[in-house]
């Protein structure tokens, strides 16, 4: 008989005494400061490599073709920043600050020089980083030669580009109509992308659409993968040290495994489920600040993919709690537990694995097999959702939540006996067939 | 009256047994002694009390109904493989186990403060358990073993790892809970505690119940029949003593006949008028008697 009042004790234990714990105040609000600070290090990096950027570099040109023309200095640019990211970036209102950031043209200086020796000079009295000799074959051939005295030469290719645009512009002008030139330098002036749905309703087709509706569904099932694996793995942490401890026994003659065990799911489902909700509140809260930039592009928020993701967060916890409740039993200490629970761990990070795909081909064989197996249907199917809820049948969902429940239905018995049977084992970790055979004989 | 009563239980482990229908009963108010060599079977038999595991055969029989897990919340238990939380305040894991108990917080709290100032160590309240000594652990364990006040509390070894005034403060504690008609069993490997302590015993080796009954009688029953005499002048010729051996200047040790009572040599010396300043039975340590039973001498 199982009594709901040691339940709730051993839950409430349970939940507070982990939600105390240094390790998941850490996790629960250290995850977000980490992403906020590694944004800020990408970005402070972005900055700097922005900074450089901005800084003029100037290249010489030995032009023996004569194809240039250089009177003197001449400027030239690399290319442009697409007007519908720009349009999303001003949206934001981060304009400024993007622009300030990332270079979307070159400031390159292009110097004439009447020989290859006075460029050489240049360039080893750093007046220069680099000089480009044209031959006198040049319209001949399209030869080029480069000289420069740093071997790594990070701006070369975008210095090459500027150089390419502005060879362009000296042989077309004069040489074709100006708007012919206009066509050559820019044959894609505008693009516009439409995507047709199943209702062959047109609608417009924006990369900055496409990669927000990629990385929020990413970002959210990662956040779920996480937040699962790390519920389950307080609960093999909780009983691996439990045993490491030595309370057990005197846990276990005050309330029976099933009583000890349904406390500690609860209790700290509850402690992932806490972390996994503050998580998503922030994620949202996030999302809410950007709003007006996820409108202008036409994102949605995947709130029905948010709505299936909570039952099935429960179901995969359960699922994995069970396992990992047996597994934790079984190790003499934490560390022997956390190997032996690689066995179910592995399964469930499949669905990572394979994300590329997931992600382009969200709907596919693999997508549509792997929301059959219980270590990897939760991710998957709130994946899938995320990414286009229009393309996973309810059925595909329903089948999927019902197979999920029998599996918890066999972990938990599983989990239940191991556990039972582990509890009390101690010394060196037993055999497999030891563990089966007490496991057939434990109530 | 009997407070727990053990009816032919059993318990194999494939083919070793562990437990081999063992029966024995434990009284009211009494302490009890469960005797017995290392891996004798004593915790495989507090662990179905306990139902931590199943019997295979047999019943148990709690304050007088048949076995019922609800009866163990009037049951306290220190394990021999026993632990605490380290991370954790001490309080709040004592505060937890008589939670576990079916006490409400605030008393397991009130409960938990009081008899660490009982073992002595009000100041650890709110310190980690990783920080307490050796000793003061053992000392946090038993308090919260017995601070529910259980009727029945099963101490396995619980004088390990303490110094002699800690021993003298335990023993206090399990006096303390006789005097109050509470029930103690006390397993523990130091026969001293078993003399000093138990109203009655029960030994088991290889998983068998070899010797039960009240300490003094089983005492009795396993001694030689000998007595020690102290008296004034010499000591006169007496019948039914088979052997006698000097001591000291007037102590001597008799051994009697079989068949020899103790008080009809009581009273040949005092008939003989002979100055009687001690007259005792020689009754044998639970040491000696445990090893004995134990070696398969008995």
């Amino acid at each position: 008989m199982i009594r709901w009042r040691t339940i709730k004790t051993v839950a409430s234990f349970e939940f507070v005494s982990t939600v105390k714990r240094k390790g998941y105040l850490i996790a629960t609000f250290g995850m977000p400061i980490f992403v906020l600070l590694y944004g800020g290090i990408i970005s402070s990096v972005g900055l700097f490599v922005a900074q450089k950027e901005r800084e003029v570099k100037v290249y010489g040109v030995v032009d023996h073709a004569a194809v240039l023309d250089l009177g003197d200095d001449e400027t030239e640019v690399t290319r442009e920043m697409p007007e519908e990211l720009r349009a999303t970036v001003e949206a934001m209102g981060q304009t400024e600050a993007l622009e300030q950031q990332v270079t979307w043209w070159g400031n390159f200086i292009f110097r004439p020089y009447p020989d290859e020796d006075e460029a050489k000079a240049a360039l080893l009295d750093d007046e220069i980083k680099g000089f480009f000799l044209l031959g006198g074959d040049y319209v001949d051939t399209g030869k080029l030669e480069f000289f420069t005295t740093d071997e790594l030469d990070i701006a070369g290719s975008e210095s090459r580009s500027a150089l390419r645009n502005l060879v362009v512009n000296r042989l077309l002008a004069g040489r074709v109509p100006e708007e012919i030139a206009e066509r050559v330098r820019k044959p894609i002036a505008e693009l516009l992308e439409w995507t047709i749905n199943d209702a062959g309703v047109i609608e417009t087709r924006q990369v900055a659409t496409v990669i927000a509706k990629l990385v929020v569904p990413l970002v959210f099932a990662i956040l779920m993968f996480i937040s699962l694996m790390m519920s389950a793995g307080y609960l093999l942490q909780g009983t691996a040290v439990e045993k490491e401890n030595r309370v057990v026994e005197i846990l276990m003659h005050s309330a029976n495994a099933d009583e000890l065990m349904t406390g500690k799911l609860l209790g700290l489902g509850g402690a992932g489920l806490l972390q996994v909700l503050l998580w998503f509140g922030m994620a949202i809260f996030g999302g809410l600040a950007t709003a007006s930039g996820l409108e202008l592009i036409g994102f949605d928020m995947p709130w029905p993919a948010m709505a299936i993701a909570v039952p099935f967060f429960v179901a995969g916890y359960l699922f994995m709690g069970g396992l990992m409740l047996g597994t934790g039993s079984l190790g003499s200490n934490l560390k022997e537990s956390q190997q032996l629970s690689m066995f179910w761990t592995l399964p469930s990070i499949i669905p990572l694995v394979f994300m590329q795909i997931l992600v382009t081909e969200p709907h596919s064989i693999l997508g549509k097999i792997l929301i059959w197996i219980p270590f990897t249907a939760p991710v998957t199917v709130v994946l899938r959702a995320a990414l286009d809820i229009s393309g996973i049948a309810w059925w595909e969902i329903a089948g999927s939540f019902a197979m999920m429940a029998a599996a918890i239905w066999i972990s938990i018995r599983l989990g239940a006996r191991l556990f039972r049977v582990g509890l009390l084992l101690t010394g060196a970790r037993p055999k497999l067939r030891e563990i089966l055979r007490q496991a057939r004989l434990s109530p | 009256m009997s407070l727990l009563v053990f009816d032919g239980i059993r318990k194999a482990y494939g083919d070793v047994v562990a437990v081999d229908g063992v029966s024995f009963d434990v009284e009211e108010g009494e302490v009890f002694g469960l005797l017995g060599p290392n891996g004798a079977g004593k915790t495989t038999l507090i662990r179905i009390l306990m139902d931590i595991i199943r019997a295979d055969e047999g019943a148990i029989t709690l304050f007088g109904r048949p076995f019922a897990r609800e009866a163990l919340d009037r049951i306290g238990y220190l394990p021999e493989e026993r632990g605490l939380y380290l991370k954790l305040k001490v309080v709040d894991v004592m505060t937890y186990f008589a939670r576990l108990k079916g006490l409400d917080r605030a008393e397991a709290r009130r409960r938990s403060a009081a008899w660490l100032e009982r073992v002595g160590l009000p100041e650890v309240a709110r310190r980690k358990v990783e920080t307490l000594s050796k000793g003061m652990s053992q000392k946090v364990q038993i308090a919260s073993a017995l601070l529910a006040e259980p009727e029945l509390c099963v101490l396995d070894e619980p004088f390990s790892g303490l110094d002699p005034v800690n021993v003298r403060m335990v023993k206090e504690l399990i006096l303390d809970r006789k005097r109050t008609g509470r029930t103690t069993i006390l397993s523990t490997h130091q026969m001293n505690m078993v003399d000093a302590l138990c109203d009655r015993v029960a030994l088991i080796d290889k998983g068998r119940l070899m010797v039960y009954g009240d300490v003094d009688e089983v005492r009795r029953r396993f001694s030689r029949p000998e007595v020690r005499v102290s008296v004034e002048g010499p000591l006169p010729e007496l019948a039914g003593v088979r052997e006698r051996t000097r001591e000291g200047d007037s102590d001597w040790r008799l051994l009697l006949e079989e068949g020899t009572e103790p008080r009809e040599v009581l009273a040949a010396l005092v008939g003989a008028g002979v100055g009687v300043d001690l007259f005792e039975q020689i009754l044998a340590p639970m040491e000696e008697i445990f090893i004995h039973v134990v070696e398969g001498l008995g």
